[in-house]
Formats: C-alpha cells, structure tokens, sequence
C-alpha cells in the first residue's frame, strides 16, 4: 500500500517537473499570415529574449521601457534571459538533444555569434521583410545590411550600430593617445595602467589594431584570408609583445569581458577601459561608476564600428510574438529612447530621413553626446567589421600565444 | 596564553569575521567611493531604492529562490528521513554512495546532464532546476539523518509496531515528536543548499530561472559592485536570521556526524 | 509488523541508488559520448578523437589539474593549520560571548556572495589596500600585492581561507570537547609529555583523524569550486570548473570535444577515489 502511494507520488513530481516545462505550441509560420495575423497570434504569449546583460543600463532600458511597452501594446510578456557567448553551445545542446521547442525565441547577436548559428541551422528566416519597420531600416548602409562582411540575408534584424571607443579620465590623462604607436608609448612610459578584456570588447580592440597598424584600412576586408590574417595577427602581436611587460599585471593575465575591465577603471587601477557602445560613457558618468572627467575617444587610426541585430531562434515557441517584439524594437520610439545618452546611447537603425513626422525633427535635436564625439565625427574613423572567422582565430591565437605557459 | 591576550585575540577575530559583512554595507550605501578613501566620498540610498522600483523584477527572483528552496527542502528531508532508516538497516557501505553528489561539482554536473535534461524538456525551467538541485540536498538529508536511526530509536519503532500501532501512528505519535529538531534542521539546510545554489540555476536553469543567486552574479557582472552589495545582503538575510535564532541550524551535515 | 515492507526498502534503495549514483553514472556515460563527437550537433558520421588527443597531448588539462589540486592543498593545509592555532590560543572563549555566534557567521556565506566579499577586500583598489595606503605602506593600488586576478591563485585560497577555518575550528573545538581531549592532554602531561609533545603526539592526530572525513569532503568541494575562481581567479590558469565549463560552454564549440573529455576524466577520477574510499570503509568495518 506504501509503495503504491509511493509511485504515485514519484509519478506525480514527475509530472509535475514535466508539467513546468509547459505545452508545446501549435505550429504556424508566421511569414504565411498578414501582419495583423501575427499581432493577433502573439497576442498572450511569452517571449524570452536571450541577451548579454552586463550593463546595467541596457537592463534598465529592455525591463523599464520595452518589457511594459510591448506588455501594454500587444500583450506579449517579454522575458531577458541572461546569456553571452554561449549562446551557440546553447541552442546546440538543445538540437543535439532533439529538443523539439526551444526555450529561447529571440537572441542578440552580431558577427561570429550570427555565423556559428547559420553554421548550425538554428536561426529562423528568411523574417527581416515581413516586419513593417523593416521599410524604414537604413538597409543601403553597408555596416547595416552586412553582418562581419556577411549578408543578413533576412536571418536577423538589425537593432542598433556602435562604435568601439577608448574612455579614458581626463584628469588622469590630459593627452590621450591617438594612435597605436602613441598608445605603446603611452602605455611603456605608465606601466600598469593599461589592459584590455579577453572577450568581445578586447578581441574588438584587438582587430582595430591589427587593421590600424597596416597602411591599408580594407587589408581585412571580404572573405577570410589566411595569408592577411596572418600578417595582420603577427603585425598585432608584435605591438603587444613590446607593451606587454607595461601593462597592468604584466600582461600576464587580462580583465575576463568588459564589465571586469569597467571595475578596474572605476576604482582607479587603470586608466582606460573601453566600450562597443560609444554612448556608454556618458551615462556610466551620470550613475557615478565613472569619475566626471571620464571622456571617450576613437584612435585616428579607426576603431572598428559595426551594428548588432536580432535573430529568432529555429525552434522557437512563438515566432509570432518574436517578431512583433523584433517590430517594436525597431520602432522610431524605442529606437528614439535607446538612443538617449541617459538611457543607452545606442545608434539607430534607421533611415531618419524616411522616418514620418515629427521623427526626423526628434532625432535631430535629441540630446547630444558630452562625453563622447558625436557620429558624425567618428564616421571618418569607422573601420569595417573583418568576417567572423577572424574573431575565432584571433581569439585562439591569443590564448595559445599570450595566455598559455 | 594570558586571558587578556586570549580576549583581544577572541575580540580581534570576531572584527575579521565581521569585517566583510560591514564591507558589503558600506558598498550597498555608496554612491562614490574613490581610491584611496576609506569611507564613501558619497553616500545613496539608491541600490536599495532602486530595489524598490525594480520590485517587479526583484520579487519574483526572491520568491522564486524561496519555493525552490522550500521545496526542495520538504522533498529532500522527507525522502532523506525514509531512505536513512532503509540504510540504518543495512552495513555502512551503502551510505557512501551519499557521498558521491558531493563529490561532483555541479558546474561537472549541470554540464554533462544539460543534454539529458534538454532532452526531457527540463531544460531552462523551474521543475529542471528543482530536479537537478535534488540529488545533492537528498544526499545530504541522508547522511545528517542517518544519525536519528540509532539501534534504540529502531527497536522504539518496532516496539510501538507490536503494541499495536499503525505504521501512521509510528510516524506521527513516535518518530515524528523525537526527530522534530533535526528534521527542523534538516529542512534548513537542504533549503539552504537551494537558496544558496547558482551553478544548477545558471546551467540547467538557463538563465531563464532567475532566483537571487543569479541576480547577485549578474549585478557584479554588470559592474555594478554597489548593487551587488545591496542584492548579496538581501541573499544572506535568510541564514542570518537563522543565526539569531540558533547557530546550530548552519552546522552541517558530516560535522554532525563526527561531532554530534 | 514492521513499520515498512521489503518492497518499500527496496523501492528507497532504488530511489536512493539511481539519485546519488545514477545520475553521477549518467553524467559519466554523457560526457565520455560527446567527447568523442557522439550526441553532437550537427551530427557526425565518425567518432571525433579530438578532444582525447588534446587533453593527452597538451598542457592545458594537466595544468589546470595540477593548479586545482595545489590551491586545494595549500587551502586545506592553511585552514587546517589556522583552526588548530586558534583552537590552542582561544580554549573556551570560542564558546563564550559575541565570538561563538560570530564565528557561525561564514557558514551562512554561499561562494557567490564570498567573491563579492573577496573582490571588496583584497583587490588592488579594495579595503585592505586603501587601509595599506593610509598608513603610508603603499602609494597607489599597482603598489598593493595582487591578490585577486593573480596566476597564483591567492586571491581564491585567502577568500576560500575565511569561508573554511571558521568551519574546522567550530568542528575542532566540539570534537575536542566529545573526545574529551582536555582530559586525555592532562593524562599525557601527567606522564611526562610536554604541553608540545602532548599536542603533536595526542591532540593533533586525534582531531585530524576524527575530522578526516569532513576534510575529504570539504577538500573535494574546494577541487570543483566554480563562483570563486570564476570571479577572483585569472584567465590563465583556472580551476578545473572553470576551465571545463568555458571548454564546453564556451562560443568556440570546437572546444567541446576537448571539454567532454576533461569532464570525463574527472569524473573518472572522482570515482575511483569514491570506489577506494568505500573499499577501505568496508574492509575496516570487517576487521575485527
């Protein structure tokens, strides 16, 4: 009798643990409904959004504005879930486990992280065009419509463009350097006071350099190259064989991503950080992580400058919802606020001229930039974003080459 | 040693023990805090506040630590309870295959079973999370009430058996009554182990199952150390309370077993 | 009547065996399948050796093996010493006032929240350096000892340090007082051993020996720690958690070959040290 009630109670939790995982949803390609019948489906469900949340800011920006914004307009709950460069092993483990439903819809993701998932299949599309807000996307910029020298394709949608800057104190360092061989000078002559994290920011740093120290800014550009990856990488780790001794710990170890590298600047360890998002400094200044004379900067060689985007997982639960949420994150309003200096500083997307009235008139007197150059200034530093496969070799590289005993 | 020095050694060990706790306070009140000042340049009560306006987010993270580990509790210390009197029957060999979950870091874990759990659906979300959180609390309720099952308190329970009870009875008149505290404990702990667990949350949860071990490491990703500091102290209220209550609640398992 | 039937005990054991060995077993199975390309995504037509012959032919595994196992050993040895010191030099004021409830203090800290604690104090910008820098012993924070984000690890062992002594010094002042070791220390000295002797001859071995499970358990849990050095630790070299969770984790997935197997090999490891241990268990429950 005991061991009946037994059973039944392991059946139950059994169950119960299955029951959590929630029923699966019917299957609609939602391409084949009219925009309407997408809102119409989205409406009720769950959208989890995977995303790198190491700034507080963006946080606040997708949980304060978006997550009631699209709650309110279409009644879709929108869920962050944390995630960074794993977001491939994840979606991987899923499809190797023949997970028939992901548990992720909508992933942030550019460059290396867009080519692993086309590798692997597990991006929905071709979506881009069936979103009403795709019309008024600056598709004709080529640092929008190609992806680390790779077309879209329809695969993700773009959200935001960004520019790599150095940031640096101003009381600290009246005369920043500008350029690499300025920045290695800079850096022997004040040991210690320089680093750069070994995940996307630094490996951005990194590329910037091995463009920046050739004579030819496109010596990356088009498909992978062996032969110029390899000269541009030796060229690179030549400049940091000559700094290394000067930087902080020796170089013998690094900040692990950017929000460590933030840390160090913060509490005065070093005397730069970094950032992809160009806008980041002012408001880091205006939450008081950043000292008030913190300022950013591009090198007059180029900073590489490039946009992110929005994929929807294969096998994602509700495609509709995903893409409206997609929709609405492309919108002149939440493009307007996140391009805020206080709120993000995010570039847009969009082709402001083709925005409907008052737009255009909005984004132009939106609040400039104190802290940082403004666009138009960084525009001639812009450097392209190299194909993927340069991110993934230069990653290993620098493991083997600087990292390893 | 002289007592005088015995007890500015006692009183300078307890400021050393003390000193991260006040740390963690200061940081939650700072706004700036610059090297080298010992002191905030700024104070704030912001991170608090803004604990406040993100209650919404906040709130179901606590909650959600709290069922999880409430849960997890329950279930460990009641099959823990059952299970250790089915081993006190039986040598001790068997009571080291207890050992074996915590022997098993559960980053190795959650990293070789995600397959399995992604497999099952339980990937990602709450029932996954409690599933993978079990075997190591029900480990551990083993072992800390394999100690109940003396010789005496099993010959109690078969004496009860033959005057006439129903094994309901036993439980609930015998049993029950004389292992109150240590199931109390048991409870604690092994919710404890929940509460406190970030690997099994992070890694089978997905990130999808927020509980406040998550926010915490998020926050300090984030950079944000001050928010850290507020989201931290929020984590260790539960067991601090549990101090004030009686420090033998935070005793484990094992140091049980060899100091009783 | 017996408070339960043969078919529950047997139901128990069943749970209890598929809980705590099958899914160690499972996971065992798991890794050694994708190490080897098994199980994959995208499928592969042949098994992929890659991650073997990496783990066997290069540093990495190895490296972070003997890095794992030396910060362990040096936390454990320190903790261990620390507890035993304290013990000698406090007696029965750990059991007096404030001291015995502050002392429980670390127990209530999971390991997230001790690398918060460890970065505040021990960074180069943390407390103990601004404390260095106002009694004039160093001038800027490069000047304070790196501590945390060091190679060498001290960062995660002095955090690890405070969470464990604590903990060892509480179970050796209640086994002292079960073994009654005042008494048995009194009984040495009253036969001409010196306080020392006494200490080194009696009361150390006795503790040791009665905590030595505790140790094993604790020392297994340094082995596999995961927050700490994920938080306090440098990019090169990390703990075995680290290292094998961004293997297999990580955004190069052509790592996860390479991952599975050093997971497999772990666990290989953890269970034959599990199967030693039971075996010496058994053999001493035997002995007459």
């Amino acid at each position: 009798m005991k061991a009946l009630a037994l059973r039944g109670a392991l059946s139950g939790l059994l169950a119960l643990l299955m029951a959590c995982g929630g029923a699966p949803p019917p299957d609609v390609d939602p391409r084949t409904l009219s925009w309407a019948g997408i809102e119409h489906a989205a409406r009720g469900q769950q959208v989890h959004l995977a995303m790198w949340t190491g700034d507080a800011a963006i946080n606040r920006y997708m949980r304060e504005f978006i997550a009631p914004r699209v709650r309110e307009r279409y009644d879709i709950r929108l869920e962050i879930v944390p995630a960074a460069g794993d977001i491939p092993a994840l979606l991987a483990n899923e499809l190797s486990a023949g997970q028939p439903r992901s548990h992720l819809d909508v992933v942030w993701i550019n460059g290396e992280t867009f080519y692993k998932l086309r590798q692997l299949d597990a991006l929905f599309g071709p979506f881009t065009r069936h979103l009403p807000n795709d019309a008024l996307v600056d598709w004709h910029n080529p640092r929008i419509a190609r992806d680390f020298q790779q077309e879209v394709d329809g695969y993700e949608a773009p959200w935001g463009t960004v520019q790599l800057l150095l940031i640096t104190d101003g009381a600290r360092v009246p005369q920043p350097p500008r350029d690499p061989a300025a920045l290695a000078a800079w850096i022997i002559g004040h040991p210690g006071r320089f680093t750069f994290d070994t995940a996307f920011t630094g490996l951005g740093f990194m590329k910037s350099l091995m463009i920046g120290l050739s004579d030819d800014r496109a010596v990356l550009d088009g498909p992978f190259d062996e032969a110029r990856y390899v000269a541009a990488r030796d060229r690179l780790f030549d400049w940091l064989r000559a700094v290394q001794p000067a930087l902080w710990r020796a170089g013998e170890t690094f900040p692990r991503d950017v929000a460590q590298l933030h840390q160090l600047f913060a509490n005065g360890e070093v005397d730069f950080t970094m950032s992809m998002n160009d806008g980041e400094v002012d408001n880091k200044v205006a939450s008081g992580l950043f000292p008030a004379a913190a300022h950013a900067y591009a090198l007059d060689s180029g900073t590489l400058a490039n946009s992110h985007y929005l994929g929807i997982v294969a096998r994602a639960p509700h495609k509709a919802a995903a893409m409206v949420v997609i929709n609405e994150l492309q919108s002149a309003e939440a493009q307007y606020e996140k391009q805020r200096p206080a709120v993000w500083g995010d570039g847009t997307v969009l082709d402001i001229a083709r925005l409907p009235v008052p737009w255009p008139a909005r984004f132009a007197t939106l609040p400039g930039r104190e802290r940082a150059p403004s666009r138009e200034d960084l525009a001639s530093r812009a450097l392209a974003e190299p194909s993927p496969q340069v991110m993934i070799r230069l990653e290993r590289d620098f493991r083997a080459r600087f990292l390893a005993d | 040693m002289g007592e005088r020095l015995r007890a500015i050694l006692g009183h300078g060990l307890g400021l050393l023990v003390m000193l991260p706790f006040a740390a963690l306070l200061v940081l939650s009140l700072a706004r700036s805090w610059p090297y080298p000042q010992l002191w905030p340049a700024v104070w704030q009560f912001d991170q608090w506040l803004l604990f406040g306006a993100q209650w919404s987010t906040l709130a179901p993270a606590a909650l959600r630590s709290l069922s999880l580990a409430l849960l997890v509790g329950l279930l460990a210390t009641g099959a823990g309870f059952l299970t250790s009197r089915v081993l006190a029957r039986r040598s001790r060999g068997w009571l080291t295959l207890a050992l074996l979950p915590f022997a098993v870091p559960p980053v190795v874990y959650a990293v070789s079973l995600g397959q399995a759990y992604a497999a099952l659906g339980l990937n990602g979300h709450y029932g996954g999370v409690l599933l993978a959180q079990l075997p190591f609390a029900y480990a551990y309720a083993v072992l800390l009430c394999r100690g109940y099952w003396t010789r005496t308190r099993l010959e109690l329970g078969e004496l009860a058996l033959s005057l006439g009870a129903r094994p309901a009875q036993l439980w609930w008149r015998v049993h029950g009554p004389l292992a109150r505290g240590l199931l109390g404990v048991c409870l604690f702990q092994t919710a404890l182990m929940s509460w406190f667990d970030f690997a099994l949350v992070r890694f089978i949860g997905a990130g999808h199952v927020e509980t406040l071990s998550l926010r915490v490491f998020d926050t300090l990703n984030a950079g944000d150390l001050r928010q850290a500091a507020a989201a931290a102290l929020i984590m260790l209220a539960p067991p601090c309370l549990a101090l004030l209550i009686n420090p033998r609640l935070l005793w484990p398992a094992l140091t049980r077993a060899v100091a009783p | 009547m017996r408070a339960s039937s043969p078919t529950e005990g047997r139901l128990w054991l069943g749970i209890y065996t598929l809980a705590c060995g099958g899914s160690v077993a499972l996971a065992l199975l798991l890794a050694l399948a994708r190490s080897v390309g098994a199980l994959s995504w995208p499928p592969r037509a042949t098994f992929d050796g890659s991650g073997w012959s990496t783990l066997f032919s290069s540093d990495g595994w190895w490296l972070t093996l003997a890095y794992s196992f030396a910060l362990t050993a040096i936390t454990l040895c320190l903790a261990l010493a620390l507890a035993l010191l304290l013990l000698i030099a406090l007696g029965p004021r750990l059991r007096r006032g404030w001291l015995a409830r502050a002392l429980f203090l670390p127990l209530a800290v999971p390991p997230v929240v001790a690398a918060l604690m460890g970065f505040v104090l021990l960074s180069d910008s943390g407390l103990l350096s601004r404390v260095s820098h106002a009694i004039g012993w160093t001038h800027m924070p490069a000047q304070f000892p790196s501590l945390v984000f060091d190679p060498a690890g001290r960062g995660i062992v002095l955090t690890h340090l405070a969470m464990t002594t604590p903990l060892f010094l509480l179970l050796f002042d209640r086994l002292s007082d079960h073994l009654r070791l005042p008494l048995l220390m009194s009984q040495a000295t009253a036969l001409g051993a010196t306080r020392r002797q006494a200490w080194l001859r009696v009361g150390l071995p006795l503790l040791l020996h009665q905590a030595r499970a505790v140790i094993g358990v604790y020392g297994l849990a340094l082995l596999g720690a995961y927050e700490l050095p994920l938080l306090l630790g440098a990019s090169h070299p990390s703990m075995l958690s680290v290292t094998i969770q961004r293997a297999v984790a990580g955004y190069d997935l052509a790592q996860q070959p390479f991952g599975y197997a050093m997971t497999a090999s772990y666990l290989l490891l953890l269970l034959t040290g599990w199967a030693w241990y039971s075996l010496r268990l058994g053999r001493a429950a035997v002995r007459p």
